[in-house]
């Protein structure tokens, strides 16, 4: 294996680290998303919390299930 | 925090080094100790000049108040696929990682085994080299990750440093592969612990008021271990309940 090759399949070990599909990302971004429109409407409340630590386990929760249903041991 | 930091590189050194380790005992047995031992060292010091740089140009070029945003978003994204995964192994829907059988499988790839083990082979070196990077990009990443907080730079590379030692030593004492190692539990309790610093970090750098104050992180720590655990439940009857359904009732089972 040359030493390009594998600077190649590091870097995107690297990505795929952190964007693997688009599902965690895109669930994480929906949650900061929702957690800043509740806080610029109601600022310093912390319901702006609780909505964006809600809306990250139900990320987690259906992540969890939707690839549970297609993967199989 | 201090502790956090150390645990989580820590045991993110430990997962790592285990499937970096099946591939130089492959490559030690096959093509000699000598090559891997260069393969080794040749990848550790590609690492450290990578984490080096990288570490350093984040935080000379993000800003301070940003630092608490990327760190969150990054841990966040990161823990949480390693807890999905271990979620899903434990609940049975994806195979849990044989140590064994990946140790065989690159022994049978590195072809015969070496005239001489004093002479480096490059296949041999190269296999060693690619491991390492590989592998550690994964713990880099953490220790990049964890070091971008204030102080706790030297913490995450001490983390990560005691775990590639700690399974260096084991592997060295036992010569084998470590298959029976809790690969899945360490990515589990790392899961859970980056998930959770993650979203109170990036709830931090959102400004978003959690009401929990400082009890917030092992509040999310209990809340996510609670969570998967009940998922891995769920998964498993899920699976059981899917197959029955495929299966027909057969009146003679049992009865042999």
């Amino acid at each position: 294996m040359k030493l390009v090759e594998i600077l190649k399949k590091s870097i995107y070990k690297i990505i795929k680290l952190v964007a693997d599909d688009w599902k965690i990302p895109s669930g994480v971004a929906i949650s900061v998303l929702l957690g800043v429109i509740v806080n610029t409407t109601y600022p310093n409340s912390p319901i702006a919390g609780i909505v964006y630590i809600v809306s990250i386990l139900i990320t987690f929760i259906s992540i969890v299930f939707t690839l549970g249903r297609t993967k199989t041991s | 925090m201090i502790f956090a930091t150390l645990a989580s590189t820590f045991l993110a050194g430990c997962v790592e080094s285990i499937e970096t380790l099946s591939v130089l005992l492959a490559v030690g047995l096959a093509k000699g100790w000598k090559s891997a031992w260069v393969g080794l060292g040749s990848g550790l010091l590609l690492l450290t000049l990578i984490l080096s740089t990288i570490g350093v140009l984040i935080v000379s070029v993000v800003p301070v108040h940003l630092l608490n945003l990327v760190m969150g978003t990054l841990m966040l994204l990161f823990g949480m696929r390693w807890l999905v995964k271990a979620t899903l192994r434990y609940g049975g829907k994806i195979p849990f990682r044989n140590e064994s059988a990946a140790f065989d499988k690159t022994l049978s790839s590195l072809g015969p085994k070496a005239s001489s083990n004093k002479k480096l082979d490059k296949l041999g070196i190269a296999t060693a080299f690619g491991a390492v990077v590989l592998e550690g990009s994964e713990v880099a990443f953490t220790v990049v990750t964890f070091g971008l907080a204030p102080h706790m730079r030297s913490y995450a590379t001490l983390g990560a440093v005691a775990g590639i030692i700690a399974v260096a030593i084991v592997g060295i004492l036992l010569k084998a592969p470590l298959a029976k190692a809790p690969e899945n539990g360490i990515k589990f309790i790392v899961g859970v612990m980056l998930s959770a610093l993650g979203t109170t970090w990036l709830a931090e750098g959102l400004h978003l008021h959690t009401s929990f104050g400082f009890a917030s992180y092992p509040l999310l720590l209990a809340v996510f271990l609670l969570t998967s655990l009940i998922l891995i439940a769920r998964l498993k009857t899920t699976s059981v309940k899917n197959l029955s359904r495929f299966q027909s009732p057969n009146p003679n089972r049992g009865q042999s």
